[in-house]
């Protein structure tokens, strides 16, 4: 009750100002009156009563400004008042609010940019029923921390008491994509093949439709739930999709359902979801004649993820898991799963992509720091003109804080004008992100600048106002009104205190500059050195095409399709080779694989295993890839099924397992459990290394073997065709060329070796870019920063300069002297920057490809950069310098 | 009463210890007038000026006697500590 009559008392005197004003004016002047009244009876004069009066309990004026500011309504009208005359001050410098705020935003517009790429990929929660107990089992010795055996989740499942259900799916790799055809151009994708329980383990239901159940995954039926992305793009969002068909790999799939927008799991690439069992990996015809259930139990190409029972920690499912791994251990010591890791299911990103973004976070900081601190000096340089100002209201009373409190406004409103322009900035930028981003982050198209990224802009807004706003404030209460009075417009020179703040400001810009463009600069070399790397192959002038044939296609129709595809192609106008494999790159995982026999030689025991490749090749695949054959002979028609069996080896091969001696000649026998047949292999010929695991890791050991003669069947989808002229000029007529020879084939788009090559690169690409672009942002500041500052320090010092030219001093003495100044600024902000960046660079190792987090050519070079551009910033300053006319200079006095 | 003969009036019942200069006084008055605990009209006074009077409301008036039974135990208990010591 009594608040809200405060409330409505303070609204009063806020919107009838005038009318409580002369109220009190009139009460108070009675009051003061009537006490005179009592003096003038005690005999006192008029004139001496009324001083007395004063004397003893204040004038009217003082005593108004007392009651006035008692209320809490004083306090919004002084903010009003402040702002108000903030935006006549920002208005009156056009130019300084527009170079302030331009800078400002740009910091801003980076940092909320960055942050809600951040905050959709990384902070948001997952869309999941319970998120924190869903887990991920991934096993911690592979390379990837991930790749479990079908088996070993089989006994999990079976065993553990801390789960509540767990779910099993094909990893997101070469064994989950496929190949779209139907209406339009065949699209290559990426799919989700899942077991059953997925879904209802996720706590997460189709929007449309239903997902599969138990018994259709049991019963291999091709039925398809759509992501929603597919949805809209291969069925335009019609809502009577439910009950079409989409060949997958050829084979018709009844579409049943379509998963809400934000269901990105496995990846944010995947573009359905199939039972598990419908996965052309999943019975292997080849393998099965074998041992029908050895894929699946010697091959790690399966996720595991559960969901822990309500109550059970993270620490107590995995001393289970422990307890279990170590059972099926003493039970079969050939199990290859040596311990799994518990972890709660995060977003999926790599380790990597997680660094790259931090790194990007503090860049992007680093950069509104430059910001600030250039505003702040841009703030305390015109406060040094401000200076008479802010000494006149001090002298008519008005208190320090009072003073502060009103530069506070001011920066506080430069500062929300940037978060605005900023925002602008950030949802141009987020847009680009999205669109440039790499694909395997996921989440990353819901980036949007929405409430919680609008309250950060704020806070940042805020946060900046601090920072620069905190510099002047601080003057203030340094400044002493006598002094700056006294003294006149020459004070404006500055105090040594001021002075020192300025100077270091624009070191620490530099500094902040200098290790941005370390870690950028280290990156970019990073970059080059990963374009710059040998892949073992040519790639230009190569074109790749993928030919599938529909599931249930004759094993001799198969041969037929991909012999003639080879043999047309290759007399083909304009072609120098073609040939196939299954497989143009090993992206995901390396197998650590041993040979069962190599003649001469004991087995090696299985700790002793490498990674190894196999890879069946057709046709003139090492001709089309530009790979030289170092000793031996390629495959020729001598080499058929019946003939003594021949490989290929590559350098690492031969250096594995021959070195020092001659691999050619050598016999050895194939892995095991791969199903290999028990002949020896003869080592024909030896080949350069290929990168075919990426640009970034080192080439492994292969062995090819000849398609004729391959015991798993005639497999090689993946056609290379090294043309004469450019490739992609030759591209429709390749493919109408295949087509013309098989009417079922699906065909992948046609696409060039090296846009392969750099579609692996698009995650460094997407970083190296970010990071350069913060960087030369930063660089652009701190040159305008140290431009600022020699500007207005030759401008400040026209009279002393006068003075010296008077004297006698050459052009080059001033040009030196400005140069010196500069010159020391920017040498000191490198030499810290080169400090911090020796200590923060090293985090971002990780990142780094063929270069140290020491690199002197990439810090020298940076730092000279650095000074290079610190020189510019003084030169039209300098210039300035240099043509002050002693005799303008000194008739300023 | 109005402003000037309160403060007269506080300065001789307290025998000059508190004298009140207007800044302070009319700060009080507006403290208490927004919570309702006095109210004020304008009036003539005996000198037949204009004057702005203020009385005591009822709630004021309850508010007084709680707080003067308040300060009467603080005080009776402050006299107490002080005499023991």
């Amino acid at each position: 009750m009594s608040v809200l009559r405060s409330i409505a008392g303070g609204l009063r005197s806020l919107f009838r100002k005038e009318r409580v004003g002369r109220e009190l004016d009139e009460e108070l002047n009675g009051f003061l009156e009537m006490a005179a009244e009592e003096k003038i009876k005690q005999g006192m004069s008029r004139k001496d009563a009324l001083r007395a009066v004063r004397l003893d309990g204040g004038t009217l004026e003082v005593s108004k400004e007392i009651v006035r500011s008692a209320g809490w309504e004083s306090f919004i009208e002084t903010l009003w008042q402040d702002l108000r005359f903030a935006t006549r001050t920002l208005r009156k410098v056009p130019g300084f609010t527009v170079v302030a705020v331009l800078t400002l935003a740009l910091g801003i517009g980076a940092n909320t940019a960055i942050f809600s790429v951040i905050e959709a990929v990384l902070l948001r929660p997952l869309p999941y029923k319970d998120p924190s107990r869903v887990v991920l089992l991934p096993d911690p010795q592979d390379p990837n921390g991930e790749g479990i055996s079908y088996r070993d989740f089989e006994s999990w499942k079976s065993q553990s008491r801390s789960f509540e259900d767990m779910a099993v799916y094909y990893r997101n790799s070469g064994w989950s994509r496929v190949t779209l055809t139907g209406a339009g151009e065949p699209d290559s994708v990426q799919g989700a093949f899942v077991s059953a329980n997925f879904f209802p383990l996720m706590g997460i239901s189709p929007v449309l439709g239903r997902a599969f159940t138990r018994e259709e995954e049991a019963r291999q039926q091709r039925v398809v739930v759509l992501s929603y992305g597919q949805w809209v793009r291969r069925f335009g969002a019609s809502r009577d999709v439910v009950g079409k068909m989409l060949p997958i790999d050829g084979s018709n799939s009844q579409v049943i359902g379509v998963m809400p927008a934000n269901f990105q799991l496995p990846a944010r690439d995947s573009q359905f979801w199939a039972p598990i069992t419908t996965n052309r990996y999943w019975g292997d015809p080849q393998l099965a004649r074998v041992d029908s259930t050895h894929t699946r139990h010697f091959y790690k190409r399966w996720n595991v993820v559960g969901r822990l029972k309500p109550g059970i920690t993270y620490r107590e499912a995995q001393a289970e898991m422990d307890t279990i791994i170590g059972r099926l251990q003493q039970l079969d010591p050939t199990n290859r799963e040596r311990s799994v890791n518990v972890v709660p299911l995060r977003v999926n990103l790599r380790g990597n992509t997680r660094l790259a973004f931090s790194i990007l976070f503090a860049a992007v900081f680093f950069v509104l720091l430059i910001a600030c601190s250039n505003v702040g000096n841009l703030i305390l340089a015109r406060g040094a003109a401000r200076d008479r100002e802010m000494a006149v209201r001090t002298a008519l009373g008005a208190g320090r804080v009072r003073l502060t409190r009103q530069l506070f406004t001011e920066s506080v409103l430069l500062a929300l004008l940037s978060g605005c322009l900023g925002l602008v900035f950030a949802s141009l930028g987020v847009h680009a992100l999205i669109a440039f981003g790499p694909p395997d982050i996921p989440r990353l198209d819901e980036a949007s600048v929405d409430d919680g990224v609008l309250a950060f802009t704020l806070a940042l807004s805020l946060l900046a106002a601090v920072i620069f706003g905190m510099i002047p404030a601080w003057k203030i209460s340094q400044s002493n009104p006598n002094e700056s009075l006294k003294s006149g417009a020459r004070s404006a020179s500055g105090s040594m205190i001021l002075r020192g703040t300025r100077n270091l400001l624009v070191v620490m810009e530099f500094a902040l500059a200098m290790v941005l463009l370390t870690g950028a600069g280290l990156l970019v070399r990073s970059f080059l050195a990963v374009q710059g790397v040998d892949p073992g192959f040519r790639s230009e002038r190569v074109l790749t095409m993928r030919i599938m044939l529909p599931a249930g296609t004759p094993e001799s129709r198969r041969t037929a399709v991909y012999d003639e595809v080879i043999e047309r192609v290759r007399t083909m106008h304009g072609v120098q080779a073609a040939g196939a494999i299954d497989g143009l790159f090993e992206l995901g995982e390396t197998m650590n694989l041993g040979l069962r026999t190599i003649e001469g030689r004991a087995p090696e025991p299985p700790e002793q295993w490498t990674a190894l490749t196999w890879k069946t090749i057709r046709g003139d695949y090492f001709q089309a890839m530009g790979v030289p054959l170092l000793r031996g002979r390629y495959f020729s028609e001598q080499d058929v099924s019946g003939s003594p069996l021949a490989a290929i080896a590559d350098e690492s091969m031969a250096r594995r397992y021959w070195p020092g001696e001659d691999a050619i000649g050598k016999r050895f026998k194939g892995q095991d459990p791969r199903g290999r047949n028990d002949d020896w292999l003869t080592v024909i010929g030896v080949v350069h290394d290929m990168r075919r695991h990426g640009l970034e890791r080192s080439p492994t050991p292969h062995i090819f073997e000849w398609y004729k003669q391959a015991t798993l069947g005639d497999t090689t989808p993946d056609l290379v065709v090294r043309t004469q002229g450019e490739p992609l000029a030759f591209a429709a007529t390749l493919r109408s060329t295949v087509r013309g020879l098989d009417q079922t084939a699906i065909l992948s788009p046609v696409t060039t070796m090296e846009a392969q090559l750099s579609g692996q690169l698009s995650p460094r690409r997407f970083q190296t870019t970010l990071l350069s672009l913060f960087s030369l942002l930063a660089l652009i500041l701190a040159s305008v920063g140290m431009f600022a500052l020699m500007h207005y320090s030759v401008s400040q010092r026209t009279h002393e300069i006068g003075v010296r030219i008077a004297l006698g001093a050459q052009r080059g003495d001033v040009m030196r002297l400005v140069i010196w100044k500069g010159g020391q600024l920017a040498l000191t902000g490198v030499g810290i920057g080169i400090l911090a960046a020796l200590a923060l660079t090293r985090l971002m190792s990780s990142l780094l490809f063929g270069v140290s987090v020491t690199d002197p050519a990439t810090i020298g070079g940076v730092a000279m950069l650095l000074t290079l551009v610190a020189l510019i910033g003084c030169y039209i300053p300098m210039r300035r310098a240099m043509r002050v006319d002693p005799i303008v200079a000194l008739r300023y006095e | 009463m109005h402003g000037y003969r309160i403060a007269v009036r506080l300065e001789q019942m307290s025998k000059g210890v508190f004298r009140l200069n207007a800044g302070s006084l009319f700060v009080a008055f507006q403290r208490l007038q927004r919570p309702g605990l006095i109210r004020s009209e304008w009036r003539a006074t005996e000198n037949s000026r204009h004057a702005k009077y203020y009385v005591l409301t009822d709630q004021g008036r309850k508010r007084l006697n709680s707080e003067t039974r308040e300060w009467g135990r603080q005080v009776a208990a402050i006299a107490r500590m002080l005499k023991t010591s």
